[in-house]
């Protein structure tokens, strides 16, 4: 990575000279630079990773800002960095010589903090290799619950981050030797280190969360080239990506089990048959791409467009064997869950690689026409093939959860897909300030392997635009959309030993209703938007046998029944006079989903009795006050904000089987931010000014599911669990700046 | 024919013909010195912008022609001298108050290739919004003058619905400065759905997310299908942007025998079941988004 990034630095310094040396020595050359450097403050009760999420607050001085801009005849150099030192800090190198040459040279920092006081009885003893004392593990699989808990909380290791941060060094290079014609050239090179909460179970009963390691590095390039001239572009692209993960799979100990063991089938629930698990991270990928794409002007104020985009992934990475619990082999439980061989050999996979490889086509045309002034016509297909050729291979059998094969042939379907559509659009000026529109498309979708192969949706939408006066825009929206299935295959369902009446909801028939209006008036000094919008999706079973043919199976659709939202906004800016400006925004979501399911035991049961159903709605405010005020005593700007953003999540089951009366429902969640900022700029010179800031960040959090989580968890009958206690928390946050701005 | 008709025939042709003289004159160029005699600020501000320096490097149009590429031939509204009753005064052209299709067309002049490519019959064209809305070329911010202070704002003036979703708890840094709103999307049109930068919303999630780029041994279809399926990319109340919270959302697609198909219910909360509980059901099924393991099948491995 060193190396590359010498190189990437090396390169953009060259190309700076270069263009340097190529001007005129006696053309006047101009800098400017910028300068923001200060003292930052912080107090933030807690040590809460969310104030941190997607960037470093330091407590101490800081670099916010250095640029510096040269001129000299035709050419510019510009140098910029930000957050200097931080963890998020950025770097960047333009040149621009004449607008015919450019090259830039960037360097991006990108953090995503999840946790500052992850904890776990685990230690990373070499990159992926999770490890618990040997004295311990063959107690915890004699111990109670209470005893489990307690010793996996002395094995805590002490607080540590879970985040990673992802770098990334650029360079590219944009040439126009002429008017008509443009070459592109760009290289990028990524880094993404460090952890993330990964689920690494051992049972139904032995939850196990481990911090999985983030070693990635990313290569791309793209080659381009575009002609342009008397109106007609062609273009064409050239893209490669090269994804490689370093740390390849994860292997953790059981703390059940000091000793591989096999059992019978069920004997993956308590999850203490091996001694170990394993798990392969995301695999090494390759994808290329190659697009063309071309337009011209025609007669009539006709434009005709085009483009095709060939696209390949691949992937062929060695297969682990099916387990690493060496006791899983031929004769080893004596019943009929034996494995036929040793399933941790990876000899006896049918295939020691994926062979993945997915070819994504995709095509665009389109023509539009103005044939006159009031008047555009437009008519578009498209048509996106992902044509999947990975392996079907066929494996006699999996294990679960390292525990326990479970055998009968499975087969990896190379699922694949193709969509087309054709949509014809009109849009016509009644009179000057009204104008509407209209279009209609259909889109087909034909798929394999799953319950749906074929899909049709036909889309109407109507827009009308009225501008009553300058700076004056009504406009309203409206669409109705039905997804038609013409074919519905339960027996796909029966494969994976789903519900006969299961729809899911991305290939279930659906109406869609869909209506906004939205008002924006600027005005003189005041500039206002409001909007609000309705939507309303109907899900349908369609065709297919609800009951597939069993008597006492009630004639009942299940998954998600009905999906509506709506939302209304409103945002107001006021310049009170030339010196004081306020804004005010408000926004109100409301998404709403309907979904029925049933709970059954070892047999799929349709008869009603446990069915449920629930209703998930989230619920969102967002609000925003600002004030300025300019030239206070003719030298300082204030700004004065507020600013709100909660969310809250509820379920409410709405009907109840019989066998689940008087069951409650699941807790609320909420989430709530508020964040109150002061800013002054103070002018002291005409270089020099003086900011002073301070920001008060609040952030409450009521989520059963993610707060309090402890290292280890027995609450729950029969489970023993063991997780990162990456809790989410409240916070205060307290943050004062001094800044001094120079510009010269 | 008698007298009066004739005085009165001959006196409506001479109207109609000097009329018809003064609309037909045609403006010509007058160069950018005389614009300067009333905009002279304008002008001077303008030598700065990256399209007087462009004019002459690329195009070979000398600043004294620059004013005129754009606003048309000025001498008629020269002529006017600043009086606005005076209809020659109008015959100016400004893309900030013209039509859109008229205010676009003066753009399309020079930028009609690269991302603009796709501009005609794009969403943005066809709903009528110009350049000029969100450009301003005289007084714009940064180097594609944006006609607000951040290209943002610029966006939220219409979509003020995604403004407030980039705040949701589960969002991407766009308010943090990292991405921003053309990092997706290109809104002078796209050949793709929503003026996404790539063929598809997996394409471009792939661009990023490398990681879940597979192909996988085992893949979990609706995901290869469309990443949102499960995902709100602008932000969600619910962790990792889930368009609902997780034990629910995938019951929405599996109601199997055991546990995909149980009723979750407070009690369970309050006990922490280890399926509804922190990271619910992918603190098993982690490799949710495809699998190449042989035992992968159910993405446990």
């Amino acid at each position: 990575m060193k190396t590359m990034t010498n190189a990437l630095w090396k390169t953009a310094g060259l190309a700076v000279a270069a263009c340097l040396l190529a001007v005129p020595a006696r053309s006047e050359t101009t800098v400017s630079q910028e300068a923001e450097v200060g003292y930052q403050n912080r107090h933030q009760s807690g040590n809460e990773a969310k104030f941190e999420e997607y960037g470093e607050v330091p407590d101490g001085p800081v670099l916010k800002l250095y640029r510096m801009k040269l001129e000299k005849g035709g050419t510019e150099v510009e140098f910029k960095a930000k957050d200097v030192l931080q963890e998020q800090q950025s770097f960047k190198v333009l040149v621009n010589k004449d607008s015919k040459l450019k090259v830039k040279a960037s360097w991006n920092q990108t953090p995503h903090l999840f946790s500052n006081d992850a904890h776990s009885p685990y230690v990373q003893s070499a990159p992926g290799v999770f490890v618990i004392p040997d004295t311990v593990k063959g107690t915890l699989g004699a111990a109670n619950t209470t005893t489990f808990v307690n010793i996996v909380n002395t094995l805590d290791s002490g607080g540590m981050p879970l985040g990673f941060r992802r770098d990334e060094g650029s360079v590219s290079l944009s040439l126009a030797p002429s008017d008509s014609l443009k070459f592109s050239l760009s290289a990028t090179e990524a880094l993404k280190r460090g952890s993330k909460a990964r689920g690494a179970s051992f049972g139904f009963s032995h939850v196990v969360e481990l911090p999985e390691p983030i070693d990635y590095r990313i290569y791309s390039s793209n080659v381009g080239a575009e002609y342009n001239s008397k109106g007609v572009q062609l273009g064409f692209g050239y893209g490669f990506s090269s994804f490689k993960n370093d740390i390849e799979e994860m292997v953790w100990d059981n703390g059940k089990r000091s000793a591989d063991r096999a059992a019978s089938n069920a004997g993956y629930v308590a999850g203490d048959q091996s001694a170990k698990g394993r798990m392969h991270l995301a695999p090494d990928n390759v994808a290329h791409n190659v697009s063309l794409n071309a337009g011209a002007n025609l007669p009539f104020g006709s434009r005709v467009t085009a483009s095709l985009s060939y696209g390949v992934m691949s992937q062929n990475q060695d297969l682990q064997p099916y387990t690493i619990n060496s006791a899983i082999v031929r004769g080893s439980t004596g019943t009929p869950s034996d494995a036929p061989f040793t399933a941790s050999d990876p000899r006896n996979l049918p295939t020691n690689k994926a062979n993945a490889k997915m070819i994504n086509l995709v095509q665009n045309y389109g023509v539009t026409s103005n044939p006159w002034q009031s008047l555009t016509l437009g008519v578009k297909f498209r048509s996106q093939m992902m044509d999947n050729r990975t392996s079907e291979v066929i494996f006699p059998g999996q294990v679960r959860f390292d525990q326990v094969w479970e055998g009968g042939n499975i087969e990896n379907h190379a699922f694949q897909y193709r969509k087309t559509l054709v949509e014809g659009s009109a849009g016509y000026q009644v009179i000057q300030p009204v104008s509407i529109g209209l279009s209609y498309g259909v889109e087909w979708t034909d798929r394999d392997h799953r319950e749906v192969t074929e899909q049709k949706e036909k889309t109407l939408a109507a827009t009308t635009d009225i501008r009553p006066a300058e700076g004056f825009l009504i406009r309203g929206k409206f669409v109705n959309s039905k997804r038609q299935v013409d074919h519905f295959d339960v027996e796909d369902l029966n494969a994976g030993n789903e519900l006969p009446g299961l729809r899911r909801f991305d290939l279930s028939e659906r109406v869609r209703n869909q209506g906004g209006l939205s008002v924006q008036m600027s005005k003189g000094p005041v500039n206002l938007a409001l909007s609000g919008s309705l939507r309303h999706d109907d899900y349908r079973a369609g065709p297919g046998d609800l009951t597939d043919g069993v008597a006492g199976n009630q004639n009942q659709m299940y998954g998600l029944l009905e999906d509506r939202g709506k939302q209304a906004a409103l945002d107001l800016g006021l310049d009170v006079n030339d010196r004081i400006g306020v804004s005010a925004f408000y926004d109100y979501e409301d998404a709403r989903g309907l979904q029925r399911s049933n709970e059954n035991a070892a047999v799929l049961n349709q008869d009603g009795a446990t069915d449920w159903t629930t209703r998930t709605i989230d619920r969102y405010h967002t609000a925003g006050l600002g004030l300025d005020i300019k030239k206070v005593k003719d030298r300082a700007d204030i700004h004065f904000g507020y600013d709100l953003s909660q969310s809250k999540g509820s379920t409410e089951l709405v009907a109840l089987g019989s066998g689940h009366s008087g069951k409650p429902s699941l807790p609320d969640t909420k989430i709530t931010k508020q964040d109150v900022t002061v800013k002054t700029d103070i002018k002291i010179t005409d270089n020099l000014s003086l900011g002073l800031g301070y920001l008060y960040e609040k952030y409450d959090v009521t989520d059963w599911a993610t707060e309090n989580v402890p290292i280890a968890s027995g609450q729950f009958a029969g489970q023993v669990n063991i997780y990162l206690a990456d809790a989410s928390r409240d916070y205060n946050a307290h943050v004062g700046t001094v800044m001094a701005k120079y510009k010269w | 024919m008698p007298r009066s008709f004739t005085r009165l025939f001959l006196t409506g042709t001479a109207v109609v013909w000097a009329f018809g003289t003064a609309q037909g004159a045609t403006p010509e160029k007058v160069g950018a010195s005389t614009c300067m005699s009333c905009h002279a600020e304008a002008a001077e501000q303008f030598k700065q912008n990256v399209h007087a320096k462009t004019f002459s490097a690329l195009k070979n149009i000398p600043f004294e022609e620059s004013c005129e590429t754009c606003h048309g031939p000025g001498s008629l509204h020269a002529g006017a001298a600043g009086d606005k009753s005076n209809p020659d005064f109008a015959t100016i052209k400004n893309p900030a108050k013209a039509g859109a299709k008229e205010s676009s067309e003066t753009c399309l002049q020079c930028h009609a290739g690269g991302q603009q490519m796709f501009w005609k019959g794009s969403k943005h064209d066809v709903q009528n919004v110009s350049c000029a809305e969100c450009h301003s070329v005289h007084s714009g911010s940064g180097k594609k003058l944006m006609a607000k202070a951040t290209e943002s704002e610029t966006c939220f003036q219409c979509h003020s619905a995604i403004k407030g979703q980039i705040n949701r708890s589960a969002h991407m840094p766009v308010a943090e400065g990292k991405l921003q709103c053309s990092s997706c999307h290109n809104p002078h049109g796209s050949p793709g759905t929503k003026n996404l930068k790539a063929d598809s919303a997996n394409s471009l999630c792939y661009q990023c997310h490398e990681d879940k780029r597979g192909p996988f041994l085992w893949e979990h279809m609706p995901v290869r299908e469309s990443c949102l399926t499960c995902h709100q990319p602008h932000g969600s109340h619910n962790d990792k942007m889930l368009s609902a919270k997780r034990n629910l959302l995938c019951q929405r697609c599996h109601n199997s025998t055991r546990h995909p198909g149980t009723l979750y219910q407070g009690g369970d909360a309050g006990n922490q079941h280890n399926r509804i509980f922190n990271q619910s059901c992918t603190n098993c099924h982690s490799n949710i988004h495809g699998s190449n393991h042989p035992s992968g099948k159910f993405f446990l491995r």
